[in-house]
């Protein structure tokens, strides 16, 4: 008897803890996704207002964000420039050879080696231009994967409870 | 120079010179350690091997020009070396124009949009205070800004601080009150008129009890990035302790702010021309300021048919006259003085 109530509650437990880190998983996703146009638009700032150099600005907008995105920035901005004789988007391409950046959602790490090929090479204009426009499109994406983004999490929660109930019925 | 008995300004230069001094020693400092330190690393890999196998350790540098689809350049003080193939030792290097760019993205610390204004004006100052000039393809704007859209040229000149060069001739124009007399400095470009002046700054800052000068609160009004070589607002050339730097600052407006804002005891600025700079100066030495100021020119002559710089002479503003040329080499001094007012 008690050998059958450690098993149902080890199979329940299991499966929540899969439910939940899948669920987990999604939400850091998003809240990745918030990071990014947090240190966009911080990066947005330090360029117009401040007109800082960009390996400065990047590790102060990462600084700003934190998370795995600004990790990233702060990464980028301290190898690259100047003093790392190297571009922003080699320190990006070998971040990404090197750790296959996993933690960043596809579309936050696709939209970042497309900023970084332009940042520094533009006028002030077109710079604050870029940056905005990719803020805009960070913002949209948001918008249209927050919703579903919540409503998978909840169901993979659920998911997972009842997984874990339905095989400890069936298993008892 | 001129005939002296025709004008009366210039001078014979070693008859009625009073100083010992007839060189400055402007000897060519071997650039090699600082091009092989802060200049080669920001060059793309491929061709910072090819000019390394182009050149022995130690060649003096004092330019590297790489233009795309064209051999690298490297100047030296007497001639320059062609990376074109020719010869057993001597690489084929043309640089792409992916190498431009990428050269340019790292001088400019991948921030072109922080330095549009030094693009625009035709060069960027590096660390270590080398001056990268800029050239290709050209676009002016309606309101005349020039805006360079397409680099393909890169001229990387090596800065040489020469710092004692000023020495001997600080002796000559040290003034009674313990700072240096308010000096123009004539001479034709590679001359040394700007390593002398950033030297009299050093000297003026720091002091030279020996010549009977006392340290001195200097402001060095550098339009240009060339006396300081200010990479990020600080100095690459020591130009003493008790110096502040307006960088790339228009020099009368500079001249003016320095005067309100900080109280100088001695102002430097580099080549004087116009109405507003000669009152500048004029206003900054009426404010009891002494003013060390270079002048492009072969000889005190040239400087009175310039309207501006004679008004200054003539007004007795300048106590006295450095004339350099490169008649024995740069740094040969054709005079040191009083300035004469006739």
């Amino acid at each position: 008897m008690f050998l059958k109530a450690a098993g149902a509650l080890f199979v329940l437990g299991t499966t929540i803890a899969a439910g939940t880190g899948v669920a987990r998983a999604l939400e850091e996703e998003v809240r990745e996704l918030r990071r990014l146009e947090i240190a966009l638009s911080a990066l947005s700032s330090e360029v117009s207002y401040m007109l800082r150099p960009l390996p400065m600005a990047m590790i102060a907008a990462g600084k700003r964000a934190g998370g795995t995105v600004g990790e990233l920035l702060c990464l980028m901005g301290d190898r690259s420039g100047i003093s790392g004789r190297r571009t922003p988007e080699d320190v990006f391409l070998s971040v990404l050879e090197e750790t296959g950046l996993e933690a960043l959602p596809r579309f936050a790490r696709d939209l970042l080696g497309e900023l970084v090929k332009t940042l520094g090479t533009s006028g002030h204009k077109e710079q604050i231009r870029l940056i905005d426009m990719s803020i805009d499109r960070v913002r949209s994406f948001l918008r249209s994967v927050e919703g579903e983004y919540e409503k998978k999490a909840r169901m993979y929660r659920h998911l997972g409870v009842l997984t874990g109930l339905a095989a400890v019925i069936v298993l008892i | 120079m001129g005939s002296p008995a025709r004008t009366g300004i210039v001078l014979a230069p070693r008859e009625v010179d009073r100083t010992s001094v007839d060189f400055l020693p402007l000897r060519e400092d071997p650039g090699w350690g600082a091009f092989e330190r802060e200049v080669l690393p920001l060059v793309p890999d491929r061709l910072r091997r090819g000019i390394l196998a182009g050149l022995p350790r130690g060649t003096p540098v004092t330019e590297l020009r790489i233009r795309a689809g064209l051999p690298v350049c490297v100047v030296l003080p007497r001639r320059d070396v062609l990376l074109d193939g020719s010869g057993t030792r001597i690489p084929n290097l043309v640089p792409t124009r992916e190498e431009i760019t990428r050269t340019l993205s790292l001088i400019s610390d991948c921030s072109y949009y922080a330095l549009e204004s030094e693009f625009a004006s035709g060069y960027i100052t590096i660390p270590g205070g080398h001056r990268v000039g800029l050239t290709g393809q050209a676009a002016v704007w309606e309101n005349g800004m020039v805006r360079l859209r397409e680099v393909s040229g890169l001229c990387f000149r090596i800065a040489r601080e020469v710092r004692g060069a000023g020495t001997a001739l600080a002796r000559e124009l040290a003034g009674p009150d313990g700072r240096l007399s308010s000096t123009l400095i004539v001479s034709p470009p590679g001359a040394g008129k700007t390593t002398l002046l950033r030297d009299l700054c050093r000297i003026s800052s720091g002091g030279m009890p020996e010549a009977g000068i006392r340290p001195s609160q200097v402001a060095i009004v550098d339009e240009r990035s060339e006396i300081a070589a200010c990479y990020g607002g600080v100095p690459q050339h020591d130009v003493g302790p008790r110096a502040d730097v307006l960088d790339r600052c228009p020099k009368a407006r500079g001249i003016m702010m320095v005067m309100r804002s900080i109280g100088p005891e001695v102002v430097a600025t580099d080549e004087i021309g116009g109405e507003e700079d000669a009152k500048a100066v004029a206003a900054a030495i009426s404010g009891g300021a002494v003013v060390l100021a270079t002048c492009h020119g072969s000889n005190l002559e040239q400087l009175r048919m310039r309207p501006y710089s004679r008004w200054l002479i003539t007004e007795g503003y300048f106590d006295k006259a450095v004339v350099l040329s490169r008649r024995r080499g740069p740094g040969t001094v054709e005079y040191v003085g009083d300035m004469p007012r006739a």
